[in-house]
């Protein structure tokens, strides 16, 4: 989705939300996911093409916040783990992924793991007061 | 393929955190299998979920707890699609969706 058009669909949804009501945003960003093995990181995922649309979402919400529709109220970054049984699991499952990949050396080290693998990816939760 | 998505439960915990979900009519828009919904539609007085893939909105309807299928609906639609009635939703949770 366009920029523009993020902000046309946040303008209807928000159009659903009550006066007062709260807008709950959570979002995946930077830095890029890591894949890990008992806690120790192999190597991170490319989130190049993936972290700008994630951003065009968050620079709509904060486009109302700045003209005066929505108020920050909080915000949380946290990380979780995707975890996977093998490494072959882990390297097929990225590889559906329309806007992450994994660079190809780190997926030839990854899918040669016979026992569990993780992804560590980092999110952002924040919320919003519809201010009007 | 088998994969578990945030074992521990910390995005959910994130979410209760951030805002108060109890009696709100919530809007959830990118609700996909349903994974954030379990834990917030017990709280809420109604949730209305979309997400624009139809096979993870027939899973999350497959999955739906009898308790919660009273208050829970589930439709297929994109951001863009979506059609709700103005100021109809106490809170409205954007999960990914944009």
């Amino acid at each position: 989705m366009e920029p523009e058009g993020v902000v046309d669909v946040l303008r209807k949804l928000l159009q659903a939300l009550i006066p007062g009501g709260v807008v709950v945003d959570l979002t995946a960003v930077p830095p890029n996911a890591q894949v890990e093995v008992d806690g120790a990181v192999l190597g991170e995922l490319d989130g190049s093409a993936f972290f700008p649309r994630a951003e065009e979402a968050t620079a709509g919400l904060h486009s109302f916040a700045h003209g005066g529709l929505l108020l920050l109220e909080g915000e949380e970054r946290l990380s979780i783990l995707v975890g996977y049984p093998s490494g072959r699991d882990a390297v097929d499952d990225v590889a559906e992924r329309t806007y992450t990949r994994m660079p190809a050396e780190l997926a030839r080290r990854v899918e040669t793991i016979a026992g569990p693998v993780a992804i560590r990816e980092h999110s952002l939760v924040r919320r919003f007061r519809k201010v009007a | 393929m088998t994969r578990v998505v945030d074992a521990e439960g910390a995005h959910l915990d994130a979410v209760l955190r951030a805002a108060d979900f109890r009696g709100r009519r919530v809007l959830e828009v990118g609700s996909g299998e349903g994974r954030l919904t379990w834990g917030i539609a017990p709280l809420a007085a109604s949730v209305l979920a979309f997400d624009p893939d139809a096979e993870y909105v027939a899973q999350a309807r497959a999955d739906c707890p009898d308790e919660l299928r009273q208050k829970v609906r589930f439709e297929v639609a994109s951001a863009d699609e979506i059609e709700v009635q103005r100021q109809s939703v106490d809170l409205v949770f954007f999960s990914w969706s944009l």
